[in-house]
């Protein structure tokens, strides 16, 4: 997937529409510059470089919902327009909290999950940071019912694992 | 990226985060303070896989003795108990640290491994984090001056090195020992090897008294570059090496400073041989001579005195710390095996080609040697020596690192910072006109508090710098 001549022609053709499809069916229009910032659909639309008419292309993310683009797309938007301004990285990242701090937890991964798999590595690392703050000194049990994860330890297993490092588990904050 | 791209997932619920790839729990985990991702291995099986790494930039103190073991954290000003004499352990009784790296640390164990009919020391390395030892296979006689490692010992790829009559080598992936003897003709004097992000560095007091000079290492110019400032930072070194970053304008931004209390026994050893140890003008005919004990396990430098006439060789001191040192009597076995040395139209002894200090660096092991003064790599795949240019035009002394009984320097000590304790606190001590050291002042860093750790001397504990685990 290295890039491309239609990449670095991104800047002149922002103004263009592509058509995202998302994987409940719902096609999203939105501006070429902001599409190539998802890696699959950077891939597609270097596939089908041949294709006269961008508008006539409809890039298809069937592992991301409407409802995760529609909140995706705005950032990502967003975030270009201050990337392309010598700005301060303390107003990135003032951006990015205010992105960041009202997502409930169960939207905070599902983003995830998306970023992951559109590569939008920059939103991916803030999401991770604020993943680790939100389980931060956080009971073992609590970081399973946040994550929705099974326990898959025998208590066995799970007593050992403690007895370890026992100092580790000491200190935890109320949930 | 591309990785986790290709983690296709069928679709996308509520409460997703169970299907996020091991590389992105990686990566959350990885922010996390060290404690809690500790803790969260216990949270399911893909989590244990999940790697520890730090991004603190100061390492952790250990503190120990046979019974306990505490962590300390310096950035957090927090104190761990890994465990305490109610378990009645004795995992490191009598052991004493020789390195520390991605959350290990190499230790020599109590001499009690009988081979061959000698007592020889174990070698071992021991976790905190995991609180798991790993045991070395003995070998032969040890009488270990330094030693280091190149990687962390779960990894095949590590090779520990152990300075004895020769190197000797390691290799965990082979499980096999093997001598590497030591560079052909080197020349005399002292200097420090450490590491700092990836280099080789040197440092030491230039003989002619313009001061402590710190280089680096160009491998690919295959020279050494002076570095004018640590860039606010301090050294501490001794079993292991520490870097830390200070305040600006602190009194101890840019200095260099010894710490460990099994460090000082080395090198009051080392500061005896260093001087070059003459023969009394009024008796020519005796030397006194440096020794090591060639046979004895025991690791110990002893002062002889060699009567040329009827070829005898008195013991004259033990510079062992050793209480039951019993080996002084014996002597070496041969005084053709020593080296003898014309210094400025007198004889003195020297023996043993001996080794100041190990560091391993992206695949060379670097050495120091003060008998004769050179520095030499290791090639550790080839299993090649290169000798090392030396800094230019300048000979490097021992650096003056003051230690607490140094009393017969005392005119360094008026001006000197002592550390008495390898955190980030030194204590000032000055000399008065009897030669008694006088504490003057605790000077405290940003970082931790005193008492923090006080009680820790007041139990007799050994400390080391414990660099975190990291990434495999």
């Amino acid at each position: 997937m290295a890039s491309s001549s239609s990449s670095s022609s991104c800047s002149s053709s922002s103004e263009k529409k592509i058509t995202l499809k998302s994987s409940d069916g719902e096609a999203l229009n939105v501006e070429k510059n902001v599409a190539l910032e998802f890696e699959p659909a950077k891939g597609f639309l270097e596939d089908n470089s041949e294709e006269a008419d961008d508008e006539a292309i409809v890039v298809p993310l069937p592992n991301v919902s409407a409802a995760v683009l529609s909140e995706l797309i705005p950032y990502v938007k967003q975030r270009l327009e201050l990337s392309a301004k010598p700005v301060q990285k303390k107003l990135i990242k003032a951006f990015d909290d205010q992105f960041t701090r009202h997502l409930s937890d169960d939207k905070l991964g599902e983003l995830m999950l998306a970023a992951n798999y559109l590569g939008v590595n920059y939103l991916l690392d803030v999401l991770c940071d604020v993943t680790a703050d939100r389980i931060k000194n956080k009971s073992v049990e609590y970081v399973r019912e946040f994550l929705g994860i099974q326990n898959d330890f025998t208590p066995e297993e799970e007593a050992e694992l403690r007895a370890q490092c026992p100092w580790a588990f000491e200190g935890v904050d109320q949930d | 990226m591309a990785g986790g791209i290709k983690e296709k997932k069928q679709k996308l619920e509520r409460g997703s985060w169970s299907d996020l790839p091991l590389e992105i729990i990686n990566s959350i985990v990885s922010r996390l303070y060290v404690v809690y991702q500790i803790r969260f291995r216990g949270v399911c099986k893909r989590w244990r896989a999940a790697d520890i790494q730090s991004s603190d930039k100061f390492p952790w103190l250990m503190g120990y003795n046979s019974h306990s073991c505490y962590l300390y954290d310096p950035c957090h000003k927090q104190k761990y108990t890994v465990f305490n004499s109610d378990k009645n352990r004795t995992t490191l009784l009598g052991a004493r640290p020789l390195d520390s790296k991605h959350g290990w640390v190499l230790f020599e164990g109590e001499k009690n491994v009988i081979s061959g009919g000698r007592k020889c020391s174990p070698l071992f390395f021991y976790s905190p984090f995991a609180d798991q030892i790993i045991n070395l296979p003995a070998w032969r006689e040890f009488s270990i001056a330094k030693a280091t490692f190149s990687a962390t010992p779960v990894s095949p790829d590590c090779v520990i090195f152990v300075t004895w009559e020769a190197i000797v080598a390691y290799n965990v992936a082979s499980q096999n020992w093997e001598i590497l003897s030591y560079p052909p003709s080197i020349l005399f004097m002292y200097k420090y090897l450490t590491e700092y992000n990836g280099s080789l560095l040197i440092f030491g007091k230039v003989v002619d008294g313009s001061g402590y000079r710190v280089f680096t290492f160009n491998r690919s110019q295959m020279d050494w570059f002076q570095i004018e400032s640590l860039n606010d930072r301090v050294l501490f070194t001794g079993a292991s090496c520490l870097w830390v970053p200070v305040e600006k304008g602190s009194a101890f931004a840019n200095t260099v400073h010894w710490f460990g209390r099994y460090s000082y026994i080395r090198d009051v050893c080392r500061e005896f041989i260093r001087k070059p140890v003459e023969s009394d003008s009024s008796k020519i005919n005796d030397l006194i001579m440096m020794g090591r004990k060639r046979v004895a396990a025991n690791f110990g430098f002893y002062l002889l005195n060699y009567v040329s006439q009827t070829k005898q060789i008195l013991p004259v001191k033990s510079l062992d710390n050793d209480q039951n040192n019993n080996s002084l009597s014996t002597g070496p076995a041969k005084v053709e095996d020593m080296l003898f040395e014309e210094v400025a139209g007198r004889k003195i002894v020297l023996v043993y080609v001996d080794l100041e200090n190990v560091v391993y660096v992206n695949g060379f092991l670097y050495c120091s040697f003060f008998s004769p003064t050179a520095i030499c790599a290791l090639n550790a795949a080839s299993g090649k020596w290169e000798q090392l240019p030396y800094p230019p035009s300048c000979r490097l002394e021992k650096i003056r690192l003051i230690d607490l009984d140094d009393r017969e320097r005392g005119e360094d000590l008026k001006t000197q910072y002592i550390v008495l304790w390898p955190v980030l606190i030194a204590v000032i001590y000055a000399v008065n006109s009897s030669g008694s050291l006088l504490k003057v002042a605790h000077e405290k860093l940003p970082g931790p508090r005193v008492r923090d750790y006080e009680d820790w001397e007041d139990k007799g504990l050994f400390s080391i710098w414990i660099r975190h685990p990291v990434r495999r």
